[in-house]
């Protein structure tokens, strides 16, 4: 154990102590800031919108509420339509200023608390700001609705609230589908290619590590002191360790700057324009800002869980990793057998987009348990969707017992390999190396 | 004499299709050095690995100061391999130290006989610079102070001296020597005879995994002794040839090497040397080189003919 330690230590200060180390910790936030500020960017460039919005017509009451809340400056103007629905279809499709808003049936409108409301549209997607002025209407619509149909009692008051759920649903010949680029995808992505980039990278570091140790026969005076697997635990512990030190770093920096932001004046305050009575909120707020509360109000808590998906996905990737580096005396001879182990790695980006689309799919839920994914994938998910604890369990417990088997096979291999010059192993020799004793 | 310090019993390796080791029982005196000699490929460092305990023997045992060799055993053991390694990254002192900490050193320990070692050898201005910074031949000396500075008791040197300049194989061997006098055992592994010549009290003499001869290097000498003179002398060589009592295999103006005859008595030889016209400098017996030896035993066909014997460079370094 003590020995593991010494490993460990001098590992992970050789490497945080590196230039390059140091770089990336602050080259990654800007990144992540820069990244934010495209979002923003990339929000603010949909001015000069006009969007025609049918409602049906059994909806009357509602539309006349909608109507009156729309002022002069909005880009958006309501219609009722008696259309039959493959009318309504047909308009959606025909016109990319056509939306179409659909409200659940008159009796969950009066009883029930959830209300899901679906926006349809055909061709391009409608902007954030213009859904979410949308949204907004509709809720202020429903909330006046029940009013009218409430006995009311201040008691029942409470029972008045509504909890929408806002759905943006894309209208195509063949059928609809959902549309999701919150700003949680956008965050779930970054997140997803956060843990992708820092599984690989330290992954790398650990591969020139054991190649480099070989090959500089360093590595017999080691383990003439030190059991193979002991190094190659204590190895694997500090570079893992390393990472989990930049991300701090990264979280830490990252949170820094937005928060100096906050104390010069930069980011909006929410409270501030609240406070005053009887203005909408976020129609005081520019878009970019908009955008910043919405970050903020992302639940962030997501990132508790980065740690842990990093440290499994690194074991197994890089412990996989180290044991072909150890068989072989140079990195170009370690492509062979690690290209299967890279391959795994790269899956989960190539069916991305699905995960995307469909967050709650048995494909997503397969891909965030599979022990070779779920590094990537399951933080997206909790990103964007609600994934249930058990599930959040279950991918950790197989995403653990997977990482110790294969630092078992990679310590089987690393303990022959290392001792091994000159000729490069077949995968035949590597399984005998496993299986004996 | 004391029991040895350490013995392998019938000690076998084998790597996939080959065996490396076969049944090799060495005995190695406790405060000799024992130099482990044979050429490459011949299993001297599969045998090394196992008593280092980096690999375990597959029939066998191996026995340290009179235990079962275990894992406890690598604080008592120093261990410099054939082909060098350091991290060229760290700084020297903190690269001893750790070296010495995994050897089961406190670091305060560890940094303590660092600094004495690094003196001793000169290297005090180097200490903070990163070892590839340093000469080869001080990396060499770093090495050498990883590889000795907590005091094992078995010492295990695989070529110590390859790469090394005439100036710094003198330092290491003085430490060699010095060491030893501390009662530490050492086992030198090398391909280069007259090394083993020069510092060895035993060798063993590995080839194809066998362990083909083992004694004290006196004895293995008079054993394979021949009654062959070498005589230094001033004057006509062609007198010389003409003698009775001896051959002369090997003849140049001034020196000659004579092969006594069966019966000869080199002290009636050495008289009639004496009596010859010839100006006798010098009369002494030709002690066989291991270099012949060792090409004796491994060829494993006749003898040599003396001109072939005498004909092998003493100081050739590869008997590949």
């Amino acid at each position: 154990m003590n020995k593991i330690w010494l490993v460990f230590q001098r590992e992970y200060l050789h490497l945080v102590r590196k230039p390059s180390f140091l770089i990336g910790t602050f080259l990654v936030p800007l990144a992540i800031v820069a990244y934010f500020g495209i979002i923003i960017l990339s929000s603010q460039l949909v001015e000069g919108e006009n969007f025609t919005v049918l409602v049906e017509e059994e909806n009357a009451e509602l539309f006349s509420m909608l109507k009156a809340r729309v002022t002069d400056k909005d880009s958006i103007t309501y219609k009722m339509t008696d259309l039959p629905a493959e009318k309504i279809k047909d308009s959606v499709l025909n016109n990319d200023e056509i939306l179409f808003l659909n409200f659940p049936d008159t009796t969950i409108l009066q009883e029930k608390k959830q209300q899901n409301i679906q926006l349809y549209y055909g061709g391009k997607t409608p902007s954030r700001p213009a859904s979410r002025e949308i949204e907004r209407q509709a809720e202020k619509a429903i909330k006046e609705y029940r009013k009218g149909y409430a006995q009311i009692t201040p008691e029942q008051q409470k029972a008045l609230d509504v909890e929408i759920e806002f759905e943006k649903k894309k209208q195509t010949e063949e059928g609809v589908s959902q549309s999701n680029e919150d700003i949680a995808t956008f965050i779930g992505l970054g997140i997803f290619f956060l843990m992708y980039t820092l599984i690989s990278i330290y992954g790398s570091i650990l591969i020139q590590g054991v190649v480099e140790e070989k090959s500089n026969r360093i590595v017999e005076i080691i383990v003439s002191s030190v059991k193979p697997f002991q190094l190659l635990l204590g190895k694997t512990l500090a570079i893992g360790s390393a990472g989990i030190t930049q991300f701090l770093l990264w979280v830490g920096l990252v949170v820094a700057f937005f928060f100096g932001m906050g104390m010069l004046g930069f980011m909006p305050d929410q409270s501030a324009v609240a406070n005053q009575p009887g203005v909408d909120v976020e129609a005081q707020l520019s878009q970019a800002e908009n955008i910043m509360i919405q970050a903020a109000n992302f639940d962030w808590s997501v990132l508790w869980f980065f740690p842990i998906f990093f440290l499994g996905g690194f074991f197994l990737f890089g412990s996989l990793m180290a044991g072909a580096a150890s068989a072989v005396d140079n990195i170009q001879d370690a492509q062979q057998f690690l290209a299967p182990i890279n391959i795994l790695m790269v899956l989960p980006a190539l069916f991305f987009s699905n995960l995307m689309q469909n967050p709650n799919s048995l494909f997503a839920t397969f891909a965030s348990l599979f022990p070779f994914f779920s590094p990537v994938t399951m933080l997206f998910r909790m990103s964007v969707t609600e994934v249930p604890w058990y599930e959040v369990a279950l991918s950790i417990v197989i995403l653990i017992l997977t990482f110790l088997a294969c630092i078992w096979v990679a310590g089987r291999i690393y303990r022959t390999g290392i001792l091994m010059y000159g000729k490069k192993p077949k995968v035949g020799e590597l399984l005998k190396w496993i299986t004996k004793s | 004499m004391d029991s040895p310090f350490l013995t392998t019993e019938t000690v076998t390796k084998a790597y996939d299709d080959h065996i490396a080791v076969n049944e090799v029982s060495l005995s190695i005196p406790r405060g000799k050095i024992y130099g482990m000699l044979g050429p490459n490929g011949a299993g001297k460092t599969s045998i090394i690995r196992m008593i280092t305990g980096i690999t375990l023997p597959d029939k066998g045992r191996i026995m340290f100061d009179g235990q079962e060799l275990s894992p406890e055993h690598s604080r008592a053991t120093g261990y410099m391999p054939e082909v060098r390694g350091l991290y060229p990254k760290m700084k020297v002192r903190e690269q001893i130290v750790y070296l010495l900490s995994l050897k089961g050193l406190s670091s305060k320990d560890a940094g303590q006989v660092a600094d004495a070692w690094l003196a001793r050898l000169g290297l005090t201005d180097w200490k903070e610079k990163k070892t590839n910074e340093l000469s080869k031949g001080m990396q060499q000396k770093v090495q050498f102070i990883a590889t000795v500075a907590h005091e094992p008791k078995l010492l295990i040197l695989d070529e110590p001296f390859s790469g090394l300049d005439p100036l710094n194989a003198q330092l290491i061997e003085k430490e060699i020597y010095n060491l030893k006098e501390k009662g530490t055992t050492i086992i030198f592994s090398t391909h280069r005879m007259e090394q083993v010549e020069e510092l060895c009290d035993y060798i063993g003499l590995i080839n194809k995994g066998k362990l083909i001869l083992q004694d004290d290097i006196t004895t293995v000498r008079r054993n394979f002794q021949k009654p062959i003179y070498k005589v230094d002398f001033v004057g006509d060589k062609s007198v010389l040839e003409a003698m009775p009592g001896f051959t002369v295999p090997k003849l140049t103006d001034k020196s000659a090497m004579i092969y006594l005859q069966e019966g000869q008595n080199p002290k009636s030889i050495m008289q009639s040397l004496i009596d010859s016209p010839l100006e006798i400098l010098a009369f002494q017996l030709h002690m066989p080189r291991l270099n012949e030896i060792f090409i004796e035993l491994v060829t494993g066909e006749a003898p040599m003919t003396l001109e072939e014997r005498l004909s092998i460079d003493p100081t050739s370094t590869n008997l590949n």
